[in-house]
């Protein structure tokens, strides 16, 4: 039954009580056809060596935390065929731009920072009783933002941005997109809470449209045209203003 | 998972310099067409330069004017305005297409009532005024 | 992290942004006609005589459109190298490159309006 194909997966291993920096670790599996880079990750684990080290929860592309860089590209481990690159080796790593803290496993305190900052959820000038009922919204008001509002938090498009990578105080595909999002959405009155996060030097500015982010999101959230809408809608309303001063800040 | 930072040794690497060639160890096509892109700008600016220096000579007479005339008409001279033509429409093409691809996500730019124009209308419309402008440009040049 | 609106980058990415639109409608044929057809002789070398374009300068809406694609690109481009610089091992000079690049095109601004409008 078994036909014995085996398949080499070399992970970037660092283990900081013993090592000042990472260094590369060899092993070969059985290769399966069905087989997942992060299937094959468990198996190391629980069958060669227990003491490599990575994030994973639930498999099927939902929960985010299975993104490491596989073959140079940011992708979530549960989603990566290993048929697609068998017979070549796999190279596994942890995601670029972040700080390693053992293993495949990432610091992601500085996204959790920024998500923070720019306000990810509805915001309401006034909130109304619950007795007075939900906050309605139409199918057409919830195509607006939905694509937006898929983000897993997987940080891939952290990976993926050189901006990010150069400029650590960059807000960030995901940040700047659910931020969007929430701006978007008919029920949320927060835009002014969020504006000075978001179109901070640090935020939209900062962004010069590689569109990798987009390119390597899982969830199709499509953030470089989230952060370029709002360029546009930013900009517009500063020449708005400009021209007429005495108009509505919106 | 939040780090006490005082504690935890971690390890970071650094973004590589020439990271459209090879960041930390990988080839990224997509980052080199992007430097591509954003370099379509020194042909803009130095095709630009030229033109306002073309226009100054005007002021300076027949003779000055036919003289770098003459020089363009070289090579060199040629061959720079057909590697400044490739970018600059490297640059037509790509932002155009932006255009397209910010309709395309979520809320889109352009909305009608309270529908989303269908991007498709857009690239029709950045391209179509593209095709546009420059028969026009074309016809005035050729004509006036 | 205390973040704060940025006030002047929207200006500049407006220059930059309406700058790209018109140098991706009009540099093309600009280049072409000028720079390559002419010289290969796909059209008459009078069309780019001294006589010829000094004539075409006399039409001040000819004057106004070389203004707007002239002094449009110029920021267009500014911005652009701006950035790129700072990406390719500049980062460092994040802050001085605006000054330069935004300056470069402030002076070509003037330079522009100066020759079109006082020189002929």
């Amino acid at each position: 039954m078994s036909d014995h194909k085996t398949i080499k997966i070399t992970v970037l291993r660092y283990r900081p009580e013993e090592e000042d920096a990472p260094t590369e670790q060899t092993y070969e599996v059985e290769f399966r056809d069905d087989w997942v880079v992060l299937d094959a990750l468990n198996h190391i684990k629980d069958h060669i060596d227990g003491t490599l080290s990575f994030r994973w929860s639930c498999r099927m592309g939902v929960c985010g935390s299975c993104g490491m860089m596989v073959n140079g590209e940011p992708k979530l481990t549960c989603a990566a065929m290993l048929r697609d690159y068998y017979p070549k080796e796999v190279r596994v790593e942890p995601l670029v731009n972040f700080p390693i803290v053992r293993d495949l496993v990432t610091d992601m305190t500085d996204f959790m920072d920024k998500l923070k900052a720019v306000k990810p959820w509805i915001i309401r000038e006034e909130e109304k009783p619950v007795s007075e009922g939900e906050y309605r919204q139409t199918p057409d008001q919830l195509k607006d933002y939905k694509q937006f509002s898929q983000c897993i938090n997987c940080m891939l498009c952290y990976a993926a941005c050189p901006v990010y990578g150069l400029e650590h105080d960059f807000v960030g595909p995901a940040a700047i997109a659910l931020g969007h999002r929430y701006n978007l959405d008919s029920r949320d009155e927060g835009i002014q809470q969020r504006q000075h996060v978001i179109a901070s030097k640090e935020g939209i500015w900062e962004c010069t449209y590689v569109g990798e982010c987009s390119v390597v999101c899982p969830k199709h959230v499509d953030p470089a045209e989230a952060i370029q809408q709002t360029k546009v809608a930013t900009t517009t309303n500063r020449f708005k203003s400009l021209v007429m001063p005495w108009g509505n800040k919106t | 998972m939040m780090l006490d930072s005082e504690t935890t040794k971690t390890y970071t690497r650094p973004i590589s310099k020439a990271w459209w060639l090879r960041d930390r160890g990988h080839f990224n096509r997509r980052y080199f067409m992007f430097l591509l892109r954003e370099l379509t700008s020194v042909f803009v600016a130095l095709y630009v330069v030229l033109f306002i220096y073309e226009i100054f000579l005007l002021t300076k007479g027949p003779d000055a004017h036919a003289a770098f005339r003459e020089s363009l008409n070289s090579g060199p001279w040629i061959a720079f305005h057909i590697i400044a033509l490739l970018f600059a429409l490297y640059h037509s093409y790509t932002w155009l297409g932006l255009t397209t691809k910010m309709q395309a996500a979520g809320r889109g730019l352009v909305k009608i009532g309270t529908k989303t124009l269908p991007p498709i209308l857009i690239a029709l419309g950045s391209y179509g005024a593209w095709i546009v402008a420059t028969i026009i440009i074309a016809y005035l040049f050729l004509t006036l | 992290m205390n973040y704060k609106e940025h006030k002047s980058e929207p200006f500049w990415w407006g220059m930059f942004s309406q700058g790209g639109v018109i140098a991706a409608l009009l540099i093309p044929i600009h280049i072409f006609l000028g720079g390559i057809a002419v010289h290969l002789g796909l059209i008459d070398a009078e069309l780019m005589s001294h006589e010829r374009l000094t004539g075409l300068l006399q039409n001040p809406l000819v004057k106004l459109y070389l203004c707007v694609l002239l002094i449009f690109t110029l920021y267009h481009a500014a911005h652009r190298i701006r950035f790129t610089l700072a990406e390719i091992g500049l980062h460092s000079l994040a802050k001085v490159l605006p000054f330069l690049c935004y300056g470069g095109a402030l002076v070509g601004t003037a330079v522009v309006l100066y020759i079109l409008w006082v020189l002929f």
